[in-house]
C-alpha cells in the first residue's frame, strides 16, 4: 500500500508491503526496509533492523530517532494548519508591536511589515508573499498574545 | 540558619534547595502566578505567591519579597543569579530587616556595579586592563600617538556610543588618520559628540573567568577556571572546564590574579572575574560578576565541591573548612545551556509546551532543569530551559558523553538549540579546543542543519508507523490486547 507521508516539510511516499503489530517492510527511495518493534512504552519504542537497535521517541508531530528530530506527520494535518496561518499573518509570540513598517497596499514576499518586540529581542513580521496589505490590526506600542492575527493580507 | 527564602525561580531555586535540604535547612520559595505549576512553585517546604504583574511587581518586587521572609520565619534570603542578586540596595535592604544576605556585602556589589570605577580601583593593585586611551586630547597627533604607544591592531570607539557605529579596526599606522577622521565624523553624525576612544584590538579573544569564594576569616580562594568563549547574543551557551590549551603556569597565573582583586577587596561569598585572554597568553580584566553564575556546576563536577554550600557556610559567619592546595581539578566537564529559541533563525526564542523532557542516564551526568512535563514556556521570563553538565575523564570523552546525553533530553513540543548545540560540540575546531568569543559567527557555515539521510528517515518513518498502527490496535480491539504483553506496560506505565 502507497502511503504518503510529510517529513521534514517534504512529502514522500512509502510503499509499504507488509505491516504487523510486530513489523513493518516498506519500500522508500527504492530501498527496502524491515524494522520489528521490539518494545513499546509511553511515547517511546524500541526498533531493530536486523541486529541494529535504536530508540524512538514518538509525539505528535514529531519523531526522534537516530539522534535527529523529525517533524514527521500525514500530509492532510498539515494542509489544515497551513491553511489557517497563511490567511493572516499571526504573531509567532505574546510580545509589544515596536515599529510599523507598512501601511496599506502593496508588498513583495519578504518585506517586513512590521516588528515584534518579545523579551529584548526584535521578530520582523515578513509578507509570505506578494499581496495588498488591507488593514494592520495595532498600532506601535501595543501589547500583543501570541498566535494572534497581525496583519489582513490579499494575495495579488 | 534554619530557613532559606530562595529569591529566585526555575532551575537556580532548585539548585538552592538541594543544598540546604542537605544541610538540613528549611527552604521557603516564591512565585509568580504564571510560574505556579513549576517545580520551585511547589517542591519546598513553604511556597509564597508573588502574585502577578510585571517582574517588578513579583521576582523583582523588593518589599514583597522581605514580607515574605519575615511572615515565613526565614532567617536568610539567597538570591540565586539575575533578578536581585547584584542589587545592593536589595542586599542592603535584607540586612537591614535583620536577615542574612548569602551574597557579598552591599558595597562590593556597588564597586564592581561600577564598569568604570572598578576598572581604575583594580589597576592600582596591579589587575592588568587592556590597554588603551579614554583621554580628552582628541588631536590627531595625540590619537596616532596614542594609538602606537597601544600596539597595533587597535579599535577605534565612538565614546558616547555603542552599535559599533563609529567603529574602525586599525592594522597599521599608515591606516591612521583616514581611520581617525572616518570614526570621528561617523561618531559626530551617530551621537552628536565626535569624541573617539582607542582600544587594543584583540584577533580571537577567548573568555575565561576564575571562580573565587571567600570567607570572612580572612580565606580568599579560587577554584579554578572556566572557559566561556562559546557565546551567541553575547551570551554564552557552552561552558567547560579546564580551559583547553592552557599551560598550567598561565592557569595558575590567571587564578592567583582573580585571587588579589578578592582579597584587595576583602570580598564575602561566591564572585567570578571574567578575563579577555588574548592568543599571545596575555589576559585582560573584564568585570567581576558578585553572584553566583549560571555556570558555577563545571566547577563544581571537577572540584568536587559544593559552592552553595560554601555560600551558605560563609553567611553563617564560618571558616571555611579548606585550603587552596586541598582544591584540584579532577577530569573535564562541559555545560550546555539548552534554550527555546531558533538558532537557525537568528536565535529567536520560541514558545510552546513542554511534551516531554526526559533524563539522562549515563554516569556522572547532572541536569539541572526548572520544568516538568507538560509546562507551558512563554515569553515572560529568560528562555534558558535546563543545564546539562557532563563530567569525562578527559575532554574528549566528556564531549562524546555530552553529545549522548543531549540525545536523552528531548525537550519534545518546543524548539531548543539541542542539535545547534550537538552540531557545536561534533565540530572539529571545538573538539580540538580552538575555542574564542567569534567562533560562532565564524563558524555559521559548519553549523548550519546537516541534511538528513535516507536512512535516518526510515528510522523515522518506521516508528511514525507503527506508533499510528498500535493506537488502532488497541481501540478497535480492545478485549484481544488486554492479553498482549503491550498492554501490561500500559499499567507498568502508571506505576
Amino acid at each position: 500500500m502507497k502511503k504518503k507521508i510529510e517529513i521534514n516539510k517534504e512529502i514522500v511516499e512509502v510503499d509499504v508491503l507488509n505491516q504487523t503489530d510486530d513489523s513493518i517492510e516498506f519500500i522508500f527511495e527504492g530501498e527496502k526496509y524491515l524494522f520489528d518493534l521490539k518494545e513499546k512504552k509511553a511515547q517511546t519504542i524500541i526498533l531493530s533492523k536486523a541486529n541494529e537497535q535504536g530508540f524512538a521517541h514518538v509525539f505528535e508531530s514529531s519523531v526522534f530517532t537516530q539522534g535527529r528530530e523529525f517533524q514527521i506527520q500525514k500530509p492532510e494535518v498539515h494542509q489544515k494548519k497551513k491553511n489557517r496561518e497563511g490567511a493572516d499573518l499571526i504573531s509567532p509570540m505574546p510580545g509589544k508591536i515596536f515599529k510599523i513598517l507598512k501601511s496599506q497596499g502593496d508588498v513583495k514576499t519578504g518585506e517586513t511589515i512590521l516588528i515584534l518586540e518579545a523579551m529584548k529581542m526584535e521578530h520582523s513580521i515578513k509578507a509570505p508573499k506578494d499581496g495588498r496589505i488591507k488593514k494592520i490590526l495595532f498600532k506601535e506600542g501595543d501589547l500583543v498574545q501570541g498566535g494572534v492575527d497581525l496583519v489582513e493580507m490579499e494575495e495579488s | 540558619m534554619k530557613k532559606i527564602l530562595v529569591a529566585n525561580r526555575g532551575e537556580i531555586a532548585l539548585r538552592v534547595l538541594k543544598t540546604a535540604r542537605e544541610m538540613g535547612i528549611k527552604v521557603v520559595t516564591m512565585y509568580a502566578e504564571d510560574d505556579k505549576k513549576l517545580p520551585h512553585a511547589f517542591m519546598s517546604d513553604e511556597a509564597y505567591s508573588l502574585g502577578s504583574g510585571t517582574l517588578k511587581d513579583t521576582y523583582l518586587n523588593q518589599e514583597k519579597i522581605i514580607q515574605i521572609a519575615k511572615i515565613s520565619g526565614a532567617d536568610a534570603i539567597h538570591p540565586g543569579y539575575g533578578f536581585l542578586s547584584e542589587n545592593a540596595e536589595f542586599a542592603e535592604r535584607v540586612e537591614k530587616n535583620g536577615l542574612i544576605f548569602i551574597g557579598p556585602r552591599p558595597d562590593s556589589i556597588i564597586m564592581m556595579g561600577d564598569k568604570i570605577g572598578s576598572k581604575k580601583a583594580l589597576e592600582h593593585v596591579g589587575i592588568p586592563m587592556i590597554p588603551g586611551y579614554h583621554g580628552d586630547d582628541q588631536s590627531v597627533s595625540t590619537l596616532e600617538k596614542e594609538a602606537i604607544r597601544i600596539g597595533f591592531p587597535v579599535l577605534l570607539k565612538a565614546s558616547a556610543g555603542g552599535g559599533g557605529k563609529g567603529m574602525r579596526i586599525v592594522h597599521q599606522a599608515s591606516e591612521l588618520q583616514e581611520a581617525i577622521s572616518g570614526a570621528k565624523s561617523e561618531a559626530l553624525k551617530a551621537f552628536s559628540n565626535d569624541k573617539i576612544l582607542i582600544e587594543k584590538y584583540i584577533v580571537n579573544p577567548r573568555h575565561i573567568e576564575v571562580q573565587l569564594m571567600s570567607d570572612t576569616q580572612g580565606g580568599h580562594f579560587h577554584f579554578f577556571e572556566r572557559e566561556c568563549s562559546i557565546q551567541r547574543r553575547y551570551q554564552k551557551i557552552i561552558e567547560e572546564t579546564p580551559a583547553p590549551k592552557m599551560s598550567d603556569e598561565l592557569r595558575l597565573k590567571i587564578c592567583e590574579t582573580a585571587v588579589k582583586i578578592s582579597s584587595s577587596m576583602n570580598y564575602r561569598g561566591a564572585g567570578t572575574v571574567e578575563f579577555i585572554l588574548a592568543p599571545d597568553g596575555q589576559f585582560y580584566f573584564l568585570e567581576m560578576n558578585t553572584r553566583l553564575q549560571v555556570e558555577h556546576p563545571v566547577t563544581e563536577m571537577v572540584t568536587g565541591h559544593d559552592l552553595v554550600r560554601y555560600q551558605i557556610l560563609v553567611a553563617r559567619g564560618e571558616k571555611l573548612p579548606l585550603t587552596q592546595k586541598e582544591i584540584v581539578q579532577k577530569g573535564h566537564a562541559i555545560e550546555c545551556r539548552i534554550y527555546a529559541e531558533n538558532p537557525d533563525e537568528g536565535f529567536l526564542p520560541t514558545i510552546g509546551m513542554i511534551e516531554k523532557i526526559g533524563i539522562p542516564t549515563l554516569r556522572d551526568v547532572r541536569f539541572d532543569c526548572g520544568f516538568n512535563d507538560g509546562a507551558q514556556v512563554g515569553v515572560n521570563y529568560d528562555p534558558m530551559l535546563a543545564k546539562l553538565i557532563v563530567w569525562g575523564e578527559t575532554r574528549s570523552v566528556c564531549i562524546d558523553k555530552t553529545i549522548l546525553s543531549l540525545d536523552e533530553v528531548l525537550f519534545a513540543g518546543v524548539k531548543t538549540n539541542r542539535d545547534y548545540l550537538k552540531r557545536l560540540l561534533a565540530h572539529p575546531k571545538f573538539r580540538e579546543g580552538s575555542t574564542h568569543t567569534h567562533f560562532i559567527p565564524d563558524n555559521a557555515q559548519d553549523l548550519k542543519p546537516k541534511s538528513f539521510s535516507r536512512d535516518e528517515k526510515a528510522w523515522a518513518i518506521a516508528a511514525f508507523l507503527m506508533n499510528s498502527q498500535k493506537k488502532l490496535t488497541v481501540k478497535t480491539t480492545s478485549s484481544v490486547s488486554e492479553q498482549t504483553p503491550w498492554s501490561q506496560l500500559v499499567s507498568f506505565r502508571n506505576v
